[in-house]
C-alpha cells in the first residue's frame, strides 16, 4: 500500500494530538526531559498515545479514534492523569498554551532522533524556533474526495479556530500583541500555509508525486499546511489550534471540528474554488492578532463582519447538526468563551495581576492540572 | 638635591603592596586562567583551584602573608552565598511526590559512610577518626555541584538530582558531625544531649533558615521585581544569618540551604526566581575554590595516598550502589542513573574548615584527619569538577556548545 492509498474511517471519527509544554518547577522555565517521561510512561500500560517532539521541552499527546466528543474528552482525562503522574515524579511541570511565554529558542535541545537532527539541519534557527505547541485535530472522511472537500471548506472556518484555541499572547518574553503568537513562528517555513487547490484526491498524489520528484518533500510529514489530508488516518487533519490551556478547551474544538463537518458534508453549503482563499491571510492574520474582536471578511458572501460576530452565526447554524451528534454542551462552552474570553485573555488577565511571567506559567500549569 | 630618586614623594623600595593588591592579583589570575580551563573544555573552577594550589606555594611570601588571614572569612561568606543560591534551586516537595529519592539520598550517604567508616578501621584508624572521615566525606561537596551546574548552565534530571542529593547529604553529614564533636569534647556526657544535641542543630538550624527565608522575602516583597536591590538585600541577610549560625553555634550549611530551600518554597507569588547573583556568585565560586586551593595543604601527601585513594574508591562504589538500588522506582534509566553516581564524586570543601577547627582544638587528631581527609580532598577538587561536568555534557543537559 502506497503512502498515498487513503485508508478508509468511519465519517466525522474524531482524534486529538496536543503538544505540550515541559517546564521547571523551578523558574517555569521550559526544561529538558521529553526522554524521561517517555521512558517511564512507557512502563505501564495505558490509554492514548506519547511521543517525542523536535526538542527535549515538548511532549505530543494523542488519542485514539473516537465516534463522540465525549468519549474524547474522557480519554483526554486519562491522559492527563498518566502525564501528570509521571511529571510528578520527575518533578516536571505539565503547561498547555501555543508558545511558552519567556523560553529563550537558542537555549533548546534537539530531541536526540535522526529527523529532528535533518530538520534541525535543514531549517537552521526556524527548527529550534519552532518550539511552539498546536492542537491538531483529525476528523474522519469516507474517501479522499471527501478529505479534500473539506480541507478547503475548513478553511472559510480557520479564523473561529485561530481566535477560540489562542493562547500565545507572550512570546521571548516580551506581549506580542497577537492572541496567538505561535502562528508567525510557523509562518516561516516554506511548506506552510493553506494546501494547493486540487479538487480530487487523484489530482493530490499526482502533486505530491510532483513534489516528491523536486526532492522537496520526502513525506505528507513535510508539509506544514494548517488543514491538510492524512490518507494513513484517513483524515482530514486541523493543524491551525494553538494548544489550549485545558483539556476541556481541546475537547470542545474537536467536538466543534466535528459539527461543522458535518454541516459541511451534509448541506455542502457553499462550492469549492480558488475564490475560498482571495482573503485567507487577511482572515488568518485578524484571527491571530485580534481574536474574537478580530474581522472577518466571508469569503463566500463578500460580507464584512466580526469574528465573534460570525461564529455565534455558525453556531446557530449548526445547531441541529450538534444535535444529532450530542456536541451542544462542548458548543455552548464555546459560545461562553466567546463572549467572556478565550485563553490568550486569561493569560493577560492573570499576567496583570501578578506582573510575573514565571507566576503566569505556574498558574497556567495549575489550571493544566486542574481544570474540570 | 643629588637624584630626581631623592625626591620625597617615591614611594619606598622595595614596594609594599597591601592585602588589597594581592586579592586584585590573585582574582586577576584565577580569571585568567578559568578562561584557558574553558578553552579547554574543563570546568572553570578546576582552574580557581589551581590558582590556590600556586598561592599556597608562596605562603611565606609577605606579599601573601597578609591575605590568608582573612581568607576564611572571605571563604565562609561565600561558601554561605553559594549553599543559598544551591537552596534555592531544591525543591523538598519533590521527596513528596517521588519518595525514591529521600531512599535514594539515604542510601548513597548511608553505604557511602558505612564503607568509609569500616575502611578505616580496616587501615587500623581509632574508631572517633574513622567516623569523623566517613562523616566528613560521607556527601557530595554542594559547591562544586551548584559551579559545574551553573559553568555549564545545565538543566535536567541529573543535574536537578544532584542538587537535592547533595544538600541532603550535606545536612546529614553536618548533623552527625557536629554531634560526633561535641561528644569528642565531653561536653555531653549526659544521655539527654545525646537526643536534644542533634534535634538543636537540625531544627535551630532550620529555624534560622527559615526566619532568614521569611527576612528575605519580606524584604523582596517591597522592592521592584528583578531590581538589584533585592540581590543586595538578599546577600546582607544571608551575611546576618552566618553570623548568627556562628554565634548561636548551629550549622552555618543547614541554615543556609533551608534558607534558600523556603526562601523559594514560600514565594508563593513566585517573586524570587528571577533573582540571579549573577556576577556576585561567580565571585564567590572564585573565593570559595581558589581559597580552598589555598588552605589544602595535605602534610603527608605520599604516606596517606593509599588510605585516601582507598576511600575514594570505597565511596565512589558505596554512592553509586545507593543510587542504582533505587534509580528504577525513582524514575531513572540505567544510563543516567550511572551519570548521577560520577556526578555525585565530588566532596565537600566545608571539610576544609572542620579539620582545622579539629586542629585547633586536638592537634593530634586534627593532624591525623588533615593528612587523609586534605589528601583525599586535594584528589578530588582536581578529579571530581571535569568528572561531574563530563557526566552532566553525557546526560545532555549542558547548555555550552557540544
Amino acid at each position: 500500500m502506497s503512502e498515498l492509498d487513503f485508508s478508509h474511517s468511519a465519517p466525522l471519527s474524531l482524534g486529538v494530538e496536543l503538544e505540550l509544554q515541559i517546564v521547571s518547577r523551578l523558574d517555569g522555565d521550559l526544561t529538558g526531559g521529553a526522554t524521561e517521561l517517555l521512558a517511564l510512561i512507557e512502563r505501564k500500560a495505558h490509554r492514548g498515545d506519547f511521543k517525542p517532539e523536535m526538542t527535549e521541552s515538548m511532549i505530543e499527546v494523542s488519542t485514539g479514534i473516537h465516534q463522540t466528543s465525549t468519549s474524547l474528552g474522557d480519554e483526554l482525562l486519562d491522559v492527563r492523569q498518566t502525564l501528570l503522574a509521571a511529571a510528578d515524579k520527575l518533578n516536571l511541570l505539565i503547561s498547555g498554551g501555543g508558545a511558552h511565554p519567556f523560553q529563550h529558542w537558542a537555549e533548546r535541545k534537539i530531541f536526540d532522533k535522526p529527523r529532528f537532527h535533518q530538520l534541525n539541519e535543514l531549517y537552521g534557527y526556524l527548527a529550534k524556533q519552532f518550539t511552539v505547541f498546536g492542537q491538531h485535530i483529525h476528523v474522519g472522511c469516507p474517501n479522499g474526495d471527501e478529505a479534500i472537500f473539506l480541507l478547503h471548506a475548513l478553511s472559510r472556518y480557520l479564523p473561529h479556530f485561530i481566535a477560540l484555541s489562542a493562547a500565545s499572547p507572550y512570546y521571548q518574553g516580551v506581549d506580542t500583541a497577537f492572541e496567538s503568537s505561535r502562528l508567525n513562528a510557523i509562518s516561516a517555513f516554506p511548506l506552510s500555509g493553506r494546501a494547493p487547490m486540487v479538487k480530487r484526491w487523484s489530482e493530490f498524489t499526482d502533486y505530491f508525486t510532483n513534489m516528491k520528484e523536486f526532492g522537496v518533500v520526502e513525506s505528507m510529514k513535510d508539509f506544514y499546511w494548517d488543514i491538510r489530508p492524512k490518507p494513513e488516518f484517513g483524515t482530514v487533519e486541523i493543524r491551525i489550534c494553538d494548544t489550549p490551556l485545558t483539556i476541556q478547551r481541546a475537547t470542545e474544538l474537536a467536538a466543534y471540528a466535528q459539527t461543522v463537518c458535518r454541516y459541511l458534508l451534509v448541506e455542502r453549503p457553499f462550492v469549492i474554488d480558488e475564490s475560498l482563499y482571495a482573503v485567507y491571510t487577511i482572515n488568518r492574520f485578524q484571527a491571530a492578532r485580534f481574536g474574537l474582536d478580530g474581522g472577518l471578511i466571508d469569503p463566500v458572501s463578500k460580507q464584512k463582519g466580526l469574528l465573534r460576530d460570525d461564529f455565534l452565526a455558525t453556531l446557530s447554524k449548526l445547531a441541529p447538526h450538534a444535535a444529532e451528534l450530542g456536541t451542544a454542551t462542548h458548543l455552548e462552552s464555546l459560545r461562553r468563551a466567546a463572549e467572556r474570553g478565550n485563553d490568550a485573555l486569561w493569560m493577560r488577565d492573570t499576567y496583570a495581576r501578578s506582573g510575573s511571567l514565571p507566576d503566569l506559567v505556574w498558574q497556567q500549569a495549575q489550571l493544566w492540572r486542574e481544570s474540570q | 638635591m643629588d637624584s630626581l630618586l631623592d625626591l620625597q614623594f617615591w614611594p619606598d623600595w622595595p614596594l609594599a603592596l597591601d592585602p588589597l593588591a594581592c586579592f586584585g592579583l590573585v582574582l586577576f589570575l584565577a580569571v585568567v586562567l578559568g578562561e584557558i580551563a574553558s578553552r579547554l573544555r574543563l570546568p572553570r573552577i578546576s582552574a580557581y583551584v589551581a590558582t590556590g594550589v600556586v598561592l599556597s606555594f608562596g605562603r611565606e611570601l609577605p606579599l601573601l602573608a597578609g591575605l590568608l588571614p582573612s581568607a576564611h572569612l572571605v571563604f565562609e561568606l561565600a561558601f554561605a552565598l553559594l549553599l543559598f543560591e544551591l537552596g534555592q534551586r531544591i525543591d523538598l516537595g519533590w521527596l513528596r511526590r517521588n519518595p525514591w529519592l529521600l531512599a535514594t539520598s539515604l542510601a548513597e550517604s548511608l553505604l557511602a559512610f558505612v564503607a568509609v567508616g569500616a575502611l578505616m578501621l580496616l587501615f587500623d584508624q581509632p574508631p572517633i577518626l574513622a567516623l569523623l572521615i566517613a562523616a566528613l566525606t560521607a556527601s557530595t561537596g554542594p559547591a562544586v555541584v551548584l559551579g559545574v551546574s551553573k559553568d555549564s548552565a545545565a538543566r535536567g534530571q541529573v543535574t536537578d538530582r544532584l542538587a537535592l542529593l547533595s544538600a541532603l547529604g550535606s545536612c546529614y553529614s553536618f548533623v552527625v558531625l557536629g554531634v560526633a564533636y561535641a561528644w569528642q569534647h565531653g561536653e555531653t556526657t549526659e544521655p539527654l544531649a545525646a537526643v536534644l544535641h542533634p534535634l538543636y542543630l537540625l531544627l535551630g538550624s532550620m529555624l534560622l533558615g527559615g526566619m532568614a527565608a521569611w527576612a528575605v522575602l519580606r524584604i523582596l516583597a517591597r522592592i521592584k521585581p528583578g531590581d538589584n536591590s533585592q540581590t543586595l538585600a538578599a546577600i546582607a541577610l544571608i551575611i546576618i544569618a552566618v553570623a548568627l549560625a556562628k554565634t548561636l553555634d548551629l550549622s552555618v550549611v543547614i541554615s543556609l540551604l533551608f534558607a534558600g530551600i523556603l526562601s523559594r518554597s514560600l514565594d508563593r507569588q513566585h517573586r524570587l526566581q528571577p533573582m540571579d547573583f549573577g556576577l556576585i556568585s561567580r565571585l564567590a565560586l572564585i573565593v570559595v575554590f581558589v581559597a580552598t586551593g589555598a588552605l589544602l595543604q595535605p602534610a603527608q601527601f605520599m604516606a596517606a595516598l593509599p588510605a585516601a585513594v582507598g576511600l575514594l574508591a570505597a565511596r565512589a562504589l558505596a554512592k553509586g550502589v545507593g543510587v542504582f538500588l533505587f534509580a528504577r522506582p525513582s524514575g531513572l534509566s540505567l544510563r543516567k542513573a550511572s551519570l548521577l553516581s560520577i556526578g555525585l564524586l565530588p566532596m565537600s570543601g566545608a571539610a576544609l574548615l572542620w579539620v582545622e577547627s579539629t586542629a585547633a582544638i586536638w592537634p593530634e587528631l586534627g593532624a591525623q584527619l588533615a593528612a587523609i581527609v586534605l589528601t583525599a580532598l586535594l584528589i578530588m577538587e582536581f578529579l571530581a569538577p571535569p568528572a561531574l561536568q563530563f557526566a552532566l555534557r553525557r546526560a545532555n543537559e549542558t547548555g555550552d556548545k557540544p
